[in-house]
Order: structure tokens, then sequence, then C-alpha cells
């Protein structure tokens, strides 16, 4: 068969599929605006607006988790900054759209707004990736959490994107279509490029640096777009983040949000793409589903039982849920 | 004509004389063998050969360029092969990924090829899964393509790792200790294989190792590295009947 | 001048609570090569322990130094007693697997503790009594030393000198410098490795929770989120000086105790949390090992 013509199909699925999510969520109106640009809120409540937002949250936690999948799951590179790469996109994109493109229209807003946060991300993430190739292990991780740390804070003293206030007025344009259709297309990515030859040279070198080394792959320039390839979907993630929310502040990327896209690495599995996205699905809709049981008991115990189930999914299920299983469609056979 | 040159090479570590003065040329479509007593530094000079160490002076030469200074991988590419002594197997990939993985430098796909999987990926792919399964078969392994490496049995994980390492279309095959932990029957097959693959592929292959049988049984030329140094060089009589080959490895009365 | 050497004495007392912390995380890297993310918690749970030892334990009792050393020795026993409980029940069952797997559980903990003291203490802020009759010491040229630093300078002289004592004079240090070479030939050579780490874990909860006690009295206002920061830096001071490596720890502690309060002081206060970072990314890139750390890094 044609693959590019398979791959355009797929594509034109998944934007029909998209538009079909948009349809039915605004309640079946077929106006333009309700398809492409509908804001949360604004549709007339198939859904309540904050089950809306979660799947929203949902799928942007998919495409972070899955993005530190290529480099910590695939590649063997522990980084603990995450959240640093999402924080750079997310007020990339919102500083682009507000002081460059006020007026533009949405999609070009959207479109040159992740784009920006994807690039710029992937610079940071290529500067970081080339200053701390020699470090391994959770050396890596402590510095990469260094990076991530340091991201947030110089981005607290600019006070051009509001500083300690929060960065507020930023264009929401993201509904749930266009974020199926974003994670969906971020994980055929990521499959793809672990079924290529560089995705094979990632798993070689996380296997076994040395004997990738004798198979010709240079580690270093693997790791390398490793990082970049990852900075940059994590840097679009913030990019969708931001337009979802309309508000920013860098409280939301703190290292703590690091550890929980790690955690949801680790608890769906590390290695398993598939993993990725249940642990991202568990570890996003967890926290919002005991809320009922806050209802009922009166007090907050949902976050002592989400930390309470990371802990004990790593004692009973160490390999993680998936352990380094795939589903059928995720799987490189 | 010598196509590799190891040329006066000495190897320190600290005040450690690994090697000393270490001077052999190998010629194509050879195979050699490398032997010598428990620590002798065999392994060292395939890291040497290899650039996982720089030798502290001397020089390496593949078809008259200098490999010294340069990276392993780099050196991979120019059509170095080897197996490892405690084997280092991919374990968690398949056995056919295992093998594809040789390819790496030799295939051309871009990211955007991978992404939007095109014509181009996909023949490549089809090219790569071909000649991998086509080593799997030479070395008789091509039924278990689709299990983790890790799960393979001791002989065959060697068998695996001599594929693999044929995928990179060596000139210079380099095999540590191939037949080390098999028994009698597995290393006999090995020992045809192994001459099988070298004349059919007219490569060059230089082998470590310890059963005696094997060396003197296929090895066109045999080198003796003895504390650092090579002592003794030539065919397998010449060295059967070597004193100081003798001495090595039985001692002085 | 003057100003110079008030920051110095401000840095040292803020150092002396970073070096009771980072002790905890470097003992334990040293015998588990895990990071204990849980730890800055268990130095905020000493903090708390402390007041309600005040509130409900002794409610008459006058600032006095008897009544410090009382607070001190509760908040150490009950963070000892919290330290243990998480080694037993949640690392130890995963000694023997990946690391990243422990580390995600310390995270996991970390987050329980947390959210776990919101529950129990309330998110708000809660004030921390006074424990010693405060008395400013004027030095002359406006420099001011408060009597709580003078506590907080000889407690933590006093715990580091017997923590150097327990590490470098008796058979549990033997034992517990042996793990930390290598755990598997420890356990070879018969040493109980079970019981060392258990004792490790006494120990280094212990100073943390000093640590919260000293820390509440210098900064009053305490909340169940105060160990997240000073833990992060206490970490990075155990990084600074070579992890793994006890007097290492003090002296990072100490330079970045210093640092911070002299950028706090002459820079400015929003880089103030920068700096740890900054020190954490320069010492991993040019030095992995630390100041004081020896040459062997990682078992790759």
């Amino acid at each position: 068969m044609k693959k590019i013509n398979s791959t355009l199909l797929l594509i034109l699925m998944f934007l029909g599929g998209a538009l079909i999510i948009n349809f039915v969520m605004s309640g079946f109106s077929v106006s333009p605006g309700s398809l492409l640009w509908m804001k949360p809120g604004r549709f007339d409540g198939l859904i309540s607006p904050y089950y809306y937002s979660i799947l929203i949250i949902l799928g942007i936690n998919i495409i972070l988790s899955v993005s530190l999948a290529l480099l910590n799951g695939f590649t063997g590179l522990f980084t603990m900054g995450h959240a640093g790469f999402m924080a750079i996109g997310a007020y990339t994109s919102a500083s682009v759209v507000t002081f460059l493109l006020p007026n533009a229209p949405f999609v070009i807003q959207l479109f040159c707004g992740s784009l920006a946060a994807g690039a710029f991300s992937a610079l940071v993430g290529f500067f970081i990736g080339t200053s701390c190739l020699r470090l391994n292990g959770d050396y890596l991780g402590m510095v990469t959490l260094g990076f991530g740390e340091i991201i947030r804070i110089v981005l607290l003293n600019i006070d051009a994107v509001g500083g300690a206030r929060g960065m507020t007025d930023i264009p929401v344009y993201m509904n749930l279509g266009s974020v199926f259709l974003l994670t969906i297309i971020t994980i055929l990515v990521i499959k793809r490029i672990r079924d290529g030859r560089l995705g094979r040279a990632m798993l070689a070198i996380k296997e076994n640096e040395m004997a990738a080394n004798m198979m010709g792959i240079n580690p270093l320039s693997i790791k390398v777009r490793a990082f970049v390839i990852s900075s940059f979907i994590a840097g679009v993630a913030g990019s969708f983040f931001a337009h979802s929310e309309g508000y920013l502040s860098t409280q939301t990327f703190t290292f703590t949000k690091s550890f929980e896209v790690i955690a949801m690495n680790v608890v769906g599995g590390l290695g398993s793409l598939s993993g990725a996205i249940v642990g991202a699905g568990i570890l996003t809709v967890l926290p919002e589903g005991l809320r009922k049981l806050q209802d009922l008991t009166g007090i907050d115990i949902r976050m002592i039982i989400y930390a309470l189930t990371m802990v004990l999914i790593m004692i009973l299920r160490p390999q993680g849920l998936m352990g380094n299983k795939e589903w059928k469609w995720l799987s490189s056979k | 004509m010598a196509f590799l040159e190891v040329e006066n090479m000495s190897l320190e570590f600290g005040g450690v004389k690994a090697c000393q003065n270490v001077n052999f040329s190998l010629e194509p479509g050879i195979l050699y063998g490398l032997i010598g007593p428990n620590g002798a530094g065999k392994s060292t000079i395939f890291n040497v050969l290899t650039g996982i160490y720089a030798p502290t002076r001397g020089d390496v030469r593949l078809g008259g360029e200098s490999l010294v200074g340069k990276k392993p991988f780099e050196i991979a590419q120019k059509g170095i092969g080897r197996t490892f002594q405690n084997i280092r197997l991919f374990k968690e990939l398949t056995v056919l990924e295992n093998v594809m993985t040789s390819f790496y430098s030799s295939s051309h796909t871009t990211l955007a090829d991978m992404v939007f999987q095109t014509k181009k990926f996909s023949s490549e792919e089809d090219e790569i899964r071909v000649k991998s399964l086509e080593l799997l078969d030479v070395m008789g392994i091509k039924d278990l393509s689709d299990v983790p490496a890790g799960g393979l049995p001791y002989g065959k994980q060697r068998k695996l790792e001599i594929a693999r390492a044929l995928g990179l279309n060596p000139k210079l095959l380099l095999l540590d200790e191939p037949a080390a932990g098999l028994n009698p029957a597995e290393t006999r097959e090995l020992t045809n294989l192994i001459r099988d693959i070298q004349k059919a592929r007219n490569i060059t292959v230089l082998l470590i190792e310890h059963d005696m049988g094997l060396v003197m049984n296929i090895c066109e030329k045999i080198y003796v590295l003895v504390q650092g140094q090579l002592v003794c060089e030539g065919v397998a009589d010449v060295i059967q009947n070597d004193k100081r080959v003798i001495e090595a490895y039985l001692g002085v009365d | 001048m003057n100003e110079f050497i008030q920051h110095t004495i401000n840095g040292l007392a803020l150092g002396s609570i970073y070096a009771l912390v980072a002790l905890g995380y470097t003992m334990v890297f040293g015998v588990l090569q895990l990071i204990n993310f849980a730890h800055g918690d268990i130095f905020m749970l000493g903090s708390f322990v402390g007041l309600y030892f005040i509130r409900y334990g002794i409610p008459n009792a006058e600032p006095s130094f008897l009544t410090a050393i009382m607070v001190i020795i509760v908040a150490m026993a009950g963070s000892a007693l919290i330290g243990v409980i998480i080694e037993k029940f949640a690392y130890r069952p995963l000694r023997k697997s990946p690391r990243i797997n422990i580390l995600i559980t310390a995270i996991g903990v970390s987050l329980l503790l947390e959210y776990g003291g919101q529950l129990v203490f309330g998110a708000s802020p809660q004030f921390f009594p006074d424990i010693l009759p405060r008395k400013n010491i004027d030095l002359g040229g406006n420099i001011i030393l408060d009597s709580n630093q003078i506590t907080i300078f000889v407690i933590s002289f006093v715990l580091m000198q017997l923590l150097q004592f327990m590490v470098f004079k008796t058979q549990f240090g033997r034992a517990m410098r042996a793990i930390s070479h290598s755990l598997e030939t420890a356990n070879l050579i018969g040493i109980n490795v079970n019981k060392v780490i258990f004792i490790t874990f006494i120990i280094g909860s212990s100073l943390a929770g000093a640590a919260g006690v000293l820390y509440g009295v210098a900064y009053p206002k305490i909340d169940p989120l105060l160990g997240v920061l000073p833990g992060l830096k206490a970490f990075i001071a155990a990084v600074l000086g070579g992890i793994g490596n006890i007097t290492g720890a003090v002296i990072g502690a100490l330079i970045l105790g210093l640092s911070e309060t002299y950028v706090a002081g002459y820079i400015s206060s929003t880089y103030r949390d920068a700096l740890a970072f900054v020190i954490l990314i320069l010492v991993l890139l040019l030095r992995p090992a630390g100041l004081l750390g020896s040459k062997k890094i990682e078992k790759v």
C-alpha cells in the first residue's frame, strides 16, 4: 500500500473524529464556531464544564507522559525536569499569541504559538541535553531537576509574563476535539519513532551503551536527539495547557509536576508506550474521581489516596501496570 | 598487503602496563587466532582496536588511516565488528531487533521518513529485516527471531552476537572467546560456522580463544600474547612447539 | 563590613539547619543509593511534633533551656519513629527493585506526608512559640546576634559531634561505612544490613526532627509544605559536599546557607532559590563527586 496515503488517511480519520467529538460535545451544533474553536463553557452541556476540562487535562497529560517515555523509557535517560519544558512551551506560546499575534485568526495563533513553543523548548532541550550528556542515572536526574527549577524561577522573575502574579488573559481555544487530535498524533509519532532505526538505536543505548557503540551508533547524538524531540513535544503540550486554562502561574511547573509525569511513566510501566498512557490516565482521573469520596466523607483525602496508590503500585507491581507489554495498536509487530 | 597494522602499541593504566610494544598486522581474508594465558591482555587489545581505550603510545591503522583518537562508533562504522567475552546483547529487544540495530549507520531514513512512514522508510526497513533474517539463518537461529534476546540459551546468545556483528558488514571481525561456555558439540558446530562465514564473506577474523582445539583447527595464523607482549606468531605447528609458549602456559621447571 | 558580618551570622544559622537535614540525605544515600525525597517532609513533621508537644504536652512550660531540650528530644523521637516506619513499609519491600521504583516510592511517601500533614494539621500556617527566652545580643555596629541563633549553633554543633562519633568510632559506624561501599559485600561478611539501614534512618530522621524544631525557632510560622524547599536545598547541599560524605554534607550546607543569605542580602531575594539550583548544576557538571567526594561516582 502507499504509505503516505495511509498516513494521510489516518490523519483525516482523526480529524473527522475530532469534529465529531466537538459536534457531540456542543450539543449537536453545526456552526463552525462550535466545531472548531468552541471554548469550554460555551457549549450547552452534554457533560459539565468540569468533566470537559478533566478530559482536556487528560489529553495534555498523555502527551507529556509519552514524550517523557521517549527519554526515560526508551533511551533510558532519567530526567526530572520535564515540567520545565512544559513551562517554556506554555509561556512561549502565550507570549507569542498575546504580544506578537494578538489579532491573528485563531488557527494562525494556535499554529504559530505551538510551533514557537515546541521550537524554543527543543532549543533549551538541546542545550540541556548537550551540556549534561556525560552524566548518567541519578546524576542526570538531579541536573535536569535543577534546570527545570531554574527555568521556573527565571520565568517567575520576568515581569512581562506576570511574574509572581501569573500570566492572565491568554486566549482560550483548546477544545476536546483538537486535544484529542493532537494527543493521538503525538502517540503515533512516538510509536513510529520507536519502531524506526532511531528508536532501535535509543533502545540499544538504554540496554547496553557499549554494545550500541560497537554497532556504529553514536550514543551522544542519539541522546541529544531524544532530548530535542521529547522537549519539543513537552513544549507543545505546554502550549495546549496555556490555551486551555487561559491563565499561567509558575506554581504549576514546580518539580512536583515533573515527578507527576515520571510517576505516570512508572505506574503504567516504564518502557511501554501503552503504559505511559495508562499511567497518565490513572494519575489524572484518580484524584478527580476521588472527589466524590470527599463529598461523602467531608474531608479531603483525595491526594492521600493518590499518593498511597503510587506507593502501593510500586510495591505490589514494580514493573508497572502494563509491564513492558503494549496494546496491539501500539506494538511494533 | 596488510590492512590493519598495530605499531609499537603500548597501553598503561597508571603504572600498570597492559600492553607493551605490541606489533602485528592482519592481511585481508585470513582467520587469525590470539591466544595467551589469563590476564595477558588479549581483550585489552580488542578494546584498543575498537577505540574503547586509546593507546598510551604507538599507532593502530586501518587501511593506512590511524584509528587513534577515533570514537568507538566511528571505528565500528569503518568496518570493525566485535563480540564480547561477557555477552552484551540488547536483552529486552528481540533477536531480530538486535541484528537490525547493526544496520543503523548504513541506513538513511530521516525522522520525517519515520513519522510519515514513507516509501523509503518501508523499503529500507524491509531490506534491513530481510538481511537480518538472512544473518540469523546463517547462524541457525532464524526460528527464534521474535524471542527477546535475553531469553535465549547461552550458546544461541553467542551466535546472535556474531550475527549482530556481521550486520555491520565488517572488514574485520573480532571474536572474544566465542566458544566460552559451550559444550564440545556446540563448539564444533560454532567452529565450522566461523570458518564458513569467514570464507564465504572473505573477511578477516581475529579470535581470542582458550579452546586450543578450536584455535589450532581453524586459525591460519596465531599470535601469542604473554603479559602484554607478543612473544610468538606463526602457524599452529610452530606455536605448539615454541619454547616460550610452552613456558608461558605450563611454567618453567 | 558590619552588614557582611550580620549576613554571615544569619547564613551560618541557616546553613546549620540545612546541615542537619543534609546529613540525613547523605547517610541514606550512602547506604541505599536512594535520594530520599520524603526526608524534607520528615523535617516538617519534626517541626509539628515539636509544636504539638509544646501545645498539649507541656502547655504551661515557660521558655527555658530545659523546655527547649525536651521539645527537641520529643521531636527527634517522633521523626525517628516516622522515618523507620517509612523505611520498613515503603522502602524495604523494594530493596531489590530498580532504583527508579524506589525513587517514585519516595516521591509518593513525600506527597503522602505533605497531604496527610494538611489533613491533620490544616493547611494554614501555625505559629511556633518561643521555647527559649529570647534576647538579642548587640555586638556593636548594628550587628545583632539573636539568642535563637546561638541555640541553633550550639545544638547543631553538639548533634554533629555526636554523629561524627557514631560514624567513625562505633561498630555501627563501621558497618554503615562498609555498606556504603558495597551492600552485597557487607551482607556477605555478616553485617546485619537491615539493622544498619534501620539505625541509619533513625539517626537521619531524628537529626531532621531536631532541624525541624530549630527551623520553627528561627522562622516561627510553620505549615505542612515547609519541608519541600529546605528539603531540596539540603539535598543540594549534600550533593555539593559530595553525596554520601558526612563532613561534605555539613560543609556543603554551610556554603549554601551563607551564599543564599549573601545573594538575598546583596542581589535580590527572588533569585535566592535559583542559586541553590545553579550550584547543583555547576557541581554536577564540573565535579559530580562534590567537594569532598571520592572519584567513584556511579555504577552504570
